[in-house]
């Protein structure tokens, strides 16, 4: 194919293609604009962030262009990266610099489309398959370092040229046609025609060149009204961006596979020689390898003479990595080569953020969020603790650390304490957080700006994607609690409307029994926290509340193991109904009635009773008649007897510790069965002692011993040292005080 | 009597004699051909109708040559099984004709195995002269600038290996019974192709000078599953053509092989990787097996329960992992095969004979 070179570069326009990050692309492009000295340089890129020129051209590369796109369900956040190797850089740079007119003429909508097209475009297509496969190369990279970035070194731009747009024109030609870039095509040669009269100069992927240098010859119409329809709630920044992204396709025609080798090069303008001595020391320094000089230069004799074995005029990086991986085998152990190529590989890629100079310009959650952390005094790679109970401003600032955590921002890590999603505060009220640097979570903060403009809004927007994708009830509720730990008070009417919808659809009784407890955790975490309370959330639990005493009066016989949980979840309710006179107890009693006579219950059973007998609904005679016919030492009831009597002491430990007839019924219970049946039952009716808090065990321990005569520290010896349950009784007593500030009753002290 | 090996450059003498007739690249000093015509007679040459003789590895060969243009020794380590030998035999052929300079490396290597011996009756009759040694394979490639092939080079005593060192640093070897003349110095070409298995690596631990002569490249098995059934056939019948080809039965053996070797099934199962060398070799070994078997004693039809045994036989069954690697693969993986295939089905019937 002969390219009449004259097409794409006169006296007034020169229109020069490019390949996205290449390292050949940009010297010939230099060489180009200070031969041409343009009066206006147009770059392909989103034409609204034509005032970002500046600024790019300022900053240390990485940066990228970031857009918000608003699309028919969300927000999408896509990335225009530019490298120090990137030929849109040079342009724009140069640009700038010599104060010549520069803008970008893309269309202003970012596209995910455009991205998937752009790449394959380059890559992917059956006629660049084939070339690749025909080569011998390993892959597309392998075959345009070959025949572009090493080949064209020593040539002229002419020569460059005459390649590009050869290839370029090829691969055109073979591409099917797409609407989407037509229309960008389109765009780029209006605002080119705007030009004409000066002295221009176009720098555009090579695969769009041939089109432009015809389509600036047609009038073109374009629906700019339904162009700006789309584009008229997006929104661009420039932001630092990460190397390994730029070497993975995360954005508009990233993909450049190994950028701190291309930066390297660019250092050691493009000498193969001292790049390679230096990326093989320093990979033998960064990983400790200890690989001697004489090594690395056989390394680097190896790599030339691939080169010559596989026809390239100089080695390139597919030969620094054959250079790398032999010169790393060692045959001390069993070597394996793909994992030496696999980490050489992601040294190849590099680390590191690059720097914006206008920081007005990043996305406003990264000033919230730096706001925040001085707010709250969070200083970089720091250990806080905060006691969340006695501090208002300690419990905020877990709440802004979960939500960070909540918007995948990985900057605290929780070593020691509780979660806020627990909701119930148990053994410890301090949380212990380590922070990471802030620099760190920048990508994290830039990949959830899409979601809102603050933290606080970020989590409610994704809390609403949440919802809007949810469908079962237990999805709902526990996006109901994301949105009452987050206080993301705005939306819990929402969502208690769709749990509404879901309870009417729900038939379980165990899924409403535990739904009503999720409930009430919810309601005792406000009042922990001394929350405004919330009169819906109210409404709700007494809705549920209602349709599980419906479900309980005509409950059907369940496993052993549902009921426990049904069992767990009627104490619970109990505690609740007992301590907050919310709910109507005499409906609740009703059903404890039922449950305690049906024949098949054992852990409901328990409950029932206990409760009953708190209640004084039940005298002490007929609880321990109820003991008795419930009582069986062998056989496969002997679990259902056990179950019965754990539930019986879990509401009410004062069966265990002040009723001694109570205590021999256990105790008889114990002995009358035989050591097999004891071990089976253990795991579940040590939850009776080790739910006993320290001064308990103590007044356990005095009525087991005299009951059987025995040591009075026999539960102390088998538990934990009597210093340490002493030592407990004391912070369990601070506790309780703690608590009792915040209006909360802990236990019946 | 017909040979039942032949060397290598025997064997290819048509292709290596096509390959240096069309060779118009530049060849290192003391080759017959150049880098690219050694490629393309191991990678093989559509155009030259030269088939490829090693698969899985075409980087490690170009390595390999390279290595060996740039005058470093070479050192070809694996799984016993992965063509090591094989592919030594075919540079040694393609640079210098002769694959036949070779030292056997054992507990019983000596000294003179790597440097010289005397034929003690001329050398009471002579003294030490060049009539009474008997150059060792490393003298003669030393002395005739070609290649040398070290196998299991671990197996032999560090003491031994180490005088490589001397040897391929200064590429000189000195003969001190002789009183003048007494170095015989390397011509260009020399060099030398180790190789060592990875399973014995602990025999005789090599030090890190010799080492450090050596590039290093380690020869993988083949992982894909059509591309070792076609190695099997294709070297099954460089065997025997006689054999019998049962595609069935080669299907079932690679898939076993490949997917205890890498530790998973086709389906996405998990397995027990067993520490066994499930090497293309041994895979040809036991198709083998099954194929003579049919041969004499089952008119050339291979039995599902001979492939069975062959396949079960082949695990050391001292070896716990394994055996329980084995079991494990049979319950999970042949068990679900077993209602749609024969083969799969007499092997899951045979688990009962794994001791």
């Amino acid at each position: 194919m002969i390219i009449d070179l004259d097409l794409y570069r006169n006296e007034k326009t020169f229109f020069f293609p490019i390949r996205h990050h290449s390292l050949i692309s940009s010297k010939n492009l230099k060489i180009a604009l200070e031969n041409f000295n343009p009066d206006v340089i147009l770059i392909e890129g989103p034409s609204d962030a034509t005032n970002s020129i500046e600024n790019i051209a300022k900053s240390k590369m990485p940066v990228s262009i970031y857009g918000l796109i608003e699309t028919e369900k969300d927000q999408v956040g896509v990335n225009f990266p530019f490298l120090e190797t990137s030929p849109e850089f040079v342009a724009l740079k140069y640009g700038y610099e010599n104060n010549i007119l520069t803008e970008f003429i893309d269309l202003p909508i970012y596209d995910i489309e455009t991205i998937r097209y752009e790449k394959i475009n380059y890559e992917y297509n059956s006629y660049i398959e084939k070339i690749v496969e025909d080569s011998g190369l390993s892959c597309f990279d392998e075959y345009y370092e070959k025949y572009f970035e090493i080949s064209l070194q020593n040539k002229s731009v002419d020569d460059y040229l005459n390649l590009m747009l050869t290839y370029c024109k090829i691969t055109r030609e073979i591409s099917p046609s797409n609407d989407y870039n037509d229309l960008r095509e389109n765009y780029m040669a209006k605002n080119i025609q705007k030009y004409l009269d000066k002295k221009v100069f176009i720098v555009t992927g090579g695969f769009h060149t041939p089109s432009l240098v015809s389509l600036i010859k047609k009038e073109i119409s374009l629906k700019e009204k339904e162009i700006n329809s789309k584009v008229k709630n997006n929104i661009n920044y420039v932001i630092p961006y990460d190397i390994k992204n730029i070497s993975s396709l995360n954005g508009y025609s990233a993909g450049i596979s190994f950028p701190y080798y291309s930066s390297t090069l660019l250092k050691n303008k493009l000498d193969v020689l001292d790049t390679f001595t230096e990326v093989l020391s320093s990979y033998s320094r960064d990983r400790k390898l200890d690989i001697s000089l004489p090594k690395i230069i056989s390394g680097i004799d190896l790599a030339f003479g691939l080169a010559r074995l596989r026809e390239k005029l100089h080695p390139g990086v597919f030969e620094l990595i054959d250079a790398a991986i032999s010169i790393s085998t060692n045959f001390t152990q069993y070597e394996d080569q793909d994992l030496i190529e696999e980490n050489f590989k992601s040294f190849l890629v590099g680390d590191g953020f690059g720097e914006v100079f206008d920081l007005n310009s990043l996305p406003p959650l990264i000033s919230d969020f730096d706001l925040h952390i001085k707010k709250y005094s969070m200083e970089n790679k720091s250990e806080i603790t905060l006691n969340v109970l006695s501090s208002k401003t300690a419990f905020n600032k877990s709440v802004f650390l979960a939500r960070l955590e909540f918007l995948d921002i990985k900057y605290s890590t929780l070593v020691r304490g509780f979660s806020l999603y627990d909701l119930k505060i148990k053994d410890y009220v301090t949380q212990k957080f380590t922070l990471s640097n802030k620099n760190n979570v920048i990508q994290d903060l830039i990949s959830a700006s899409y979601l809102g403009t603050t933290i606080s809004i970020a989590t409610e927007s994704k809390i609403r994607n949440m919802l809007s994708l949810s469908k079962t009830l237990e999805e709902n509720l526990e996006i109901l609690t994301f949105a009452i730990v987050l206080q993301s008070f705005n939306i819990i009417s929402e969502i208690i409307d769709r749990i509404k919808i879901s309870l009417l659809e729900e038939h379980s009784a165990v899924v409403t029994s535990k739904s009503l407890n999720k409930i009430i955790d919810l309601i005792l975490y406000y009042r922990t926290f001394s929350l405004e309370e919330n009169e819906e959330l109210n409404i709700l639990l007494d809705d549920y509340y209602k349709k599980f005493i419906l479900q309980m009066d005509t409950l059907e016989e369940i496993s052993h193991t549902v009921e426990k949980e049904m069992a767990i979840a009627i104490n619970n309710i109990f505690k609740f109904i007992n301590s907050y006179k919310l709910l109507d107890i005499n409906l609740f009693v009703e059903i404890l009635y039922k449950l305690k006579s049906l024949h098949w219950t054992t852990s409901l059973k328990g409950i029932s009773l206990s409760i009953l007998y708190l209640l004084e609904k039940i005298s002490e005679e007929t609880l321990l008649n109820q003991l008795k016919n419930n009582f069986v030492t062998s056989g496969l009831n002997i679990y259902g007897t056990a179950y019965f009597l754990e539930f019986l002491v879990i509401s009410n430990k004062q069966l265990l510790l002040n009723n001694d007839n109570f205590l021999n019924i256990l105790n008889d219970f114990f002995k009358n069965i035989n050591e097999k049946d004891f071990l089976k039952l253990l795991p579940d009716m040590r939850r009776i002692f080790t739910s006993l808090r320290p001064t308990e065990t103590i007044t356990l321990s005095k009525n087991i011993s005299r009951i059987n005569s025995s040591n009075e520290k026999i539960l102390v010896k088998y538990n934990v040292s009597y210093e340490n349950i002493i030592k407990n009784k004391e912070l369990e007593i601070s506790v309780i005080d703690s608590l009792k500030k915040r209006g909360i009753e802990y236990g019946n002290n | 009597m017909s040979i039942l090996k032949e060397s290598v450059e025997v064997k290819y003498k048509d292709q290596i004699s096509l390959l240096i007739s069309n060779d118009d690249d530049v060849k290192p000093y003391g080759w017959q051909m150049s880098p690219r015509s050694v490629l393309k007679f191991i990678l093989g040459d559509k155009s030259l109708n030269i088939n490829k003789k090693i698969y899985g590895n075409d980087k490690v060969v170009e390595r390999s040559i390279v290595a060996l243009a740039t005058n470093r020794g070479l050192m070809l380590i694996g799984f016993p099984g992965t063509a090591k030998t094989m592919l030594s035999e075919l540079l040694s052929a393609a640079i210098c004709n002769n694959s036949l300079q070779t030292i056997q490396g054992s507990a019983a290597t000596s000294e003179s195995d790597l440097k010289y011996s005397w034929n003690y009756a001329k050398l009471i009759d002579e003294g030490p002269s060049l009539n009474s040694l008997i150059p060792s394979p490393v003298m003669r490639a030393m002395q005739n600038g070609n290649i040398v092939r070290f196998e299991e080079i671990t197996r032999s005593p560090q003491e031994v290996q180490d005088m490589l060192i001397s040897i391929m640093s200064d590429k000189v070897l000195s003969i001190n019974e002789f009183k003048e003349n007494n170095y015989i110095f390397a011509n260009k070409g020399f060099n030398i192709i180790a190789t060592a298995n990875t399973l014995d690596k602990g025999v005789n631990e090599m030090s890190s000078a010799l080492k450090r002569r050596f590039n290093i490249e380690v020869v993988k098995p083949v992982n894909n599953i059509s591309l070792e059934k076609e190695i099997v056939k294709e070297q099954v019948l460089n065997l025997n053509e006689d054999l019998v080809i049962d595609d069935n039965v080669i299907d079932m053996l690679t898939t076993a092989f490949v997917e205890l070797r890498n530790g998973f099934s086709i389906d996405g199962v998990k397995l027990e990787k067993p520490s066994k060398n499930l090497s293309t070799a041994e895979l040809v070994n036991i198709y083998d097996e099954c194929a003579i078997h049919a041969k004499f004693f089952n008119n050339n039809k291979i039995s599902p329960d001979t492939v069975s045994m062959n396949l079960i036989n082949t695990f050391d069954f001292e070896d716990t992992d394994d055996v329980s690697a084995l079991k494990y693969y049979i319950e999970n993986v042949v068990k679900v095969r077993a209602t749609k295939s024969e083969l799969y089905n007499t092997l899951y019937s045979s688990r009962k004979e794994i001791k």
